[in-house]
C-alpha cells in the first residue's frame, strides 16, 4: 500500500466521485405587529408568556382568525421569488407532540400551498463576472404558525426538566422550499445569501438568523457523478447560521460519500448539526415518527388571493438586487463585482446612489464607499445606520478631491476625521489648514528653497546621479506637510533644476567672460523655459536640455570621473570604457533634438547640462570641439549652445563650460 | 376485519398512548365496527361532490381575516394559571428528549 493519505485528501477524492444534490427548506417570520391567528405581539425579547393568550396558548374552545398582514407579506415575497400564487389555498394541521406545540398540532398548509414552482438565479463560483448564474426553482412558499421555545440548558434543574416560552407560538412563518437544485454547499450558502437579499429588499422579514427570524433545514444526498437518480436523502436539521452552514453540508456530504464508498447504505433519517462537535448527528427517531396525519384545518375557510390583491401587491415589490445591480452597471458604468457590493442591501444601494448623484463622479463614489466608507464600518463594528458620515457629507468629500482641493491622500485622512468626528468635509480641511497646495508659485518657493538647500544633492542629480528627483520631492511634500498636489511638485522641480543649472551655468559663464547676466522670470511657452538679461536689462531666452543615463551607466561614469575602480559596462551605444566617442554621440544627439523645437521671439541660448561627469578638462575640450565642429554644418534655432559639465574632483563638484556654437 | 392490531398499536404511539392488551383488544373492535359503520356511506356516489373540509359560506373577505392589530396578551401570571409547574416564568416539563 501506498504513504496514507490525509482526511482532506480523501474527502477531497470522494468529492470527484460523488455529486451532492441538496435542496433547502427555509423558515422566515413574517414581519408582523401580531401573531398569524391572534393578536398577541411578535416582538422579540418580551418576558416569557407575556405575548400570549388563548388561541396560541392552545386553549380549548379558541379559534384562529387570519392576519391579513402575514398573507400579504407572503404574497410578496413569492411573487418577487417568481413564485405562482394559487387563487385558493388550505391550511391544514400538523399532528405531532412537542412541550412547546401546545395544542399538539402545528397550522400549516400542505397539499395547497399558498405559491408554487417559482424560482431565483443565484451568481456562484468567482470570476471576473462574478461566478455563473444558475436559476434554482422553489418549489413552494407556504404560511404557517410557529411553535413555541424550548429551552433545555441552563436552570439549576435543568437536567431534569425543559422550560417553555410561549411568546413565538403563533408567530407567522413562510417555509421556502427549494428544488434539489444546489450541487455544492457552495451553491447551498449562495442560494441562502441571494434569498436573504431578496427577503430584505421586499421588508417582508428581517432575516435576522440569531433571533430566529431565519432557519435553514436542508435535504441532502450524494451520487456518482454522471448517475441520473437521486441518492437516498438525510434532512439536516439546525443549520442556523451562515457559518456553520457550508461546514454542517461539507460533514454531511462527506459522510454520505464515505459510506457509499465503503459499500454501505444511506438511511433516510433526520440529522440535527451540532456546532460543538461539528457533525451532524442521527436523531434517535422511531420509524414512523414523521406521520404528521397532516388534515385540512377546519377553523380556518381556504384562502383566496385574489388577481386584484396580488397585483395591488405586485406594485408594492421594489426594485430587486437583480435589477439594481444591472441598472449599477449600465448607468453607473459599475464592474459587476462593484454592482454586486454595492446593492448588497438596499441601504447601501441607497447611501451609494446619493453620493454618486451629489458628487457627480460614480465611479470615484464606489470607489470611496466600497474601500473608505465600508472598511471604516468594518473596523469600527458599524452598520451603515450608524454611520458617522452621511451621504451627503461624503459627496461633499469627494467635491473636494474633484476640484483640487485636496489630493486622493489628503482626503483619506479628511475622512478619518469626518468619520470620528462627523464633521464635514470643508469643516475638517479648515481645522487642519489642510488645503491642496495647487498655485504654482507658492510651489515653486518651496521647490526652490529645497534646491537652494541641498547644493551636494543638486550636484549629484546633474552630475548623473539618479534617485535624486525622490529625495527633492519628499522634500518638498515634507516642507507643505503633504499638501502641495504631487504633479504639481514634479513639474516644477524638472523646472527648477533647469533653472538651478543655468544659475551656475551663467555664475561661470559671467566669472570667464566679464558678463552680468541675470534671470528675470520664467518663460511662458511658447517661449523659451527661462528669461534671462544683460546689464542692459536686454533680455533673451534660456533652454535648458539634460542628458540621461541609466543607473549602471551613471555609477560607472560617476565612479570613473573619481578614479574608483568600476568594470566596463556595455551600454546601448558601446563600452563604456572607451566613453570619448559616446559622449561626442550623446552631446551632439542632445543639441539636434533640443533643435528641432521652435521657439518665439528671438533665438535663445541652449545649455545642455551634459551629465557625465569627468575628471579632466582637456578631455572635456577635446569631445566638445569635436561636436562644435559638427555643429557648424547643422541649422540651429539657437542664438548660442552651450555645454554645462561637471570636471569632478572626489569632494565637490566643479563646473566648466564649453561653447558649442 | 379491517383494523388490525398493529394499526391500532400505530395510531396509540402517534398519540402517545400506551395501551394494554385488553385495550388493544378493545380498540381494535371498536374502530373495526366505527370504520365499517363510516363505510356505509360509500354506497352513496359522491364522486362529484367536493370534499368539504370546512364550512364554507358566501361572506365578505373581511370576515375571514383581522387586520394587524396588536393586543396585550394575558398577564404572565394567567398564561401559566393552568401550569403543572413552572418556573421563571415559564412552563416547566419533563425533560424532552429529541425524537
Ligand atoms: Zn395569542
Amino acid at each position: 500500500m501506498g504513504a496514507t493519505k490525509s482526511t482532506a485528501d480523501i474527502l477531497e477524492a470522494l468529492k470527484e466521485k460523488y455529486e451532492p444534490v441538496i435542496g433547502l427548506e427555509v423558515h422566515v417570520q413574517l414581519l408582523t405587529r401580531s401573531k398569524i391567528f391572534c393578536a398577541c405581539s411578535t416582538r422579540f425579547g418580551d418576558p416569557p408568556n407575556t405575548n400570549t393568550c388563548p388561541v396560541c396558548l392552545g386553549l380549548p374552545g379558541a379559534l384562529p382568525v387570519l392576519n391579513r398582514e402575514a398573507v400579504a407579506k407572503a404574497v410578496k415575497a413569492a411573487l418577487a421569488l417568481n413564485c405562482r400564487v394559487n387563487r385558493l389555498s388550505r391550511f391544514a394541521r400538523k399532528n405531532y407532540f412537542y412541550p412547546d406545540l401546545p395544542k399538539g398540532y402545528q397550522i400549516s398548509q400542505f397539499d395547497q400551498p399558498l405559491a408554487e414552482h417559482g424560482w431565483i438565479v443565484i451568481r456562484t463560483g468567482e470570476g471576473p463576472q462574478g461566478g455563473i448564474e444558475k436559476r434554482i426553482g422553489i418549489t413552494r412558499l407556504h404560511l404557517e404558525e410557529d411553535a413555541g421555545k424550548s429551552i433545555h440548558d441552563g436552570y439549576p434543574d435543568s437536567y431534569e426538566k425543559t422550560y417553555v416560552d410561549l411568546n413565538r407560538s403563533g408567530v407567522p412563518l413562510a417555509e421556502i422550499v427549494s428544488e434539489p437544485d444546489l450541487r455544492s454547499s457552495e451553491e447551498a450558502y449562495d442560494y441562502l445569501t441571494r434569498l436573504k437579499q431578496i427577503l430584505l429588499y421586499l421588508g417582508v422579514s428581517d432575516c435576522n438568523m440569531e433571533e430566529g427570524s431565519l432557519r435553514c433545514d436542508a435535504n441532502v444526498s450524494v451520487r456518482p457523478r454522471g448517475q441520473k437518480e437521486f441518492g437516498v436523502k438525510t434532512e439536516v436539521k439546525n443549520l442556523n447560521s451562515f457559518r456553520y452552514l457550508q461546514r454542517a453540508l461539507d460533514y454531511e456530504i462527506g459522510r454520505q460519500a464515505q459510506v457509499l464508498d465503503g459499500g454501505g447504505k444511506i438511511e433516510q433519517e433526520t440529522r440535527l448539526w451540532n456546532t460543538q462537535t461539528q457533525r451532524t448527528m442521527g436523531m434517535r427517531s422511531k420509524e414512523y415518527a414523521h406521520d404528521y396525519r397532516y388534515f385540512p384545518e377546519p377553523d380556518l375557510l381556504p384562502l383566496v388571493v385574489s388577481e386584484a390583491w396580488q397585483e395591488e401587491i405586485r406594485q408594492t415589490i421594489p426594485e430587486l438586487p437583480d435589477a439594481k445591480q444591472r441598472r449599477f452597471i449600465e448607468g453607473y458604468g459599475l464592474s459587476t463585482y462593484d454592482a454586486e457590493v454595492l446593492t448588497a442591501t438596499q441601504e447601501l444601494a441607497g447611501y451609494y446612489e446619493q453620493v454618486a448623484g451629489k458628487s457627480g463622479d460614480a465611479k470615484l463614489a464606489a470607489n470611496w464607499v466600497m474601500v473608505e466608507l465600508l472598511g471604516a464600518l468594518n473596523a469600527a463594528g458599524k452598520t451603515l445606520a450608524e454611520s458617522p458620515v452621511s451621504p451627503e457629507a461624503l459627496a461633499g468629500l469627494l467635491e473636494l478631491i474633484r476640484d483640487g482641493t485636496v489630493s486622493g491622500k489628503m482626503a483619506k485622512g479628511v475622512f478619518e476625521r469626518m468619520f470620528a468626528g462627523g464633521a464635514s468635509a470643508r469643516a475638517v480641511v479648515a481645522e487642519l489648514g489642510l488645503k491642496q497646495i495647487t498655485d504654482d508659485d507658492e510651489i515653486r518657493r518651496v521647490v526652490r528653497q529645497v534646491i537652494a538647500a541641498n547644493p551636494k544633492q543638486l550636484d549629484q542629480d546633474l552630475g548623473g546621479k539618479k534617485s535624486l528627483e525622490g529625495f527633492f520631492v519628499g522634500q518638498v511634500m515634507k516642507a507643505t506637510r503633504g499638501q502641495a498636489n504631487p504633479p504639481k511638485v514634479n513639474e516644477l522641480l524638472k523646472k527648477e533644476v533647469e533653472r538651478a543649472a543655468a544659475d551656475i551655468f551663467f555664475t561661470r559663464h559671467n566669472e570667464i567672460h566679464s558678463t552680468a547676466y541675470a534671470f528675470v522670470r520664467n518663460g511662458s511657452p511658447p517661449e523659451p523655459d527661462l528669461i534671462y538679461a544683460d546689464k542692459a536689462g536686454k533680455e533673451f531666452g534660456v533652454e535648458v536640455t539634460r542628458t540621461y543615463l541609466n543607473k549602471g551607466e551613471a555609477k560607472f561614469l560617476w565612479d570613473k570621473a573619481r578614479k574608483k575602480q568600476g568594470s566596463p559596462q556595455v551600454w546601448t551605444s558601446g563600452v563604456i570604457s572607451q566613453p570619448d566617442q559616446v559622449y561626442e554621440g550623446t552631446l551632439l544627439n542632445a543639441v539636434l533634438a533640443k533643435g528641432q523645437k521652435i521657439y518665439s521671439g528671438a533665438p535663445p541660448w541652449l545649455i545642455v547640462v551634459f551629465e557625465y561627469p569627468l575628471g579632466d578638462t582637456s578631455e572635456a575640450n577635446m569631445i566638445a570641439n569635436s561636436v562644435a565642429a559638427k555643429l557648424k554644418e547643422t541649422l540651429s534655432p539657437f542664438a548660442q549652445v552651450w555645454a554645462l559639465w561637471q570636471v569632478t574632483n572626489v569632494l565637490t563638484a566643479q563646473y566648466e563650460i564649453f561653447r558649442l556654437t | 376485519m379491517r383494523i388490525t392490531e398493529k394499526d391500532v398499536l400505530y395510531v396509540a404511539a402517534l398519540g402517545n398512548l400506551e395501551l394494554d392488551a385488553a385495550e388493544t383488544a378493545r380498540f381494535v373492535a371498536d374502530l373495526d365496527s366505527i370504520l365499517s359503520y363510516v363505510e356505509k356511506l360509500n354506497e352513496l356516489d359522491t364522486s362529484a361532490v367536493e370534499p368539504m373540509a370546512q364550512v364554507l359560506y358566501d361572506a365578505p373577505e373581511t370576515l375571514t381575516w383581522r387586520d394587524d392589530h396588536e393586543r396585550p396578551g394575558f398577564p404572565q401570571e394567567k398564561s401559566l394559571a393552568n401550569a403543572p409547574e413552572r418556573g421563571a416564568g415559564q412552563f416547566k416539563v419533563a425533560k424532552v428528549i429529541e425524537r
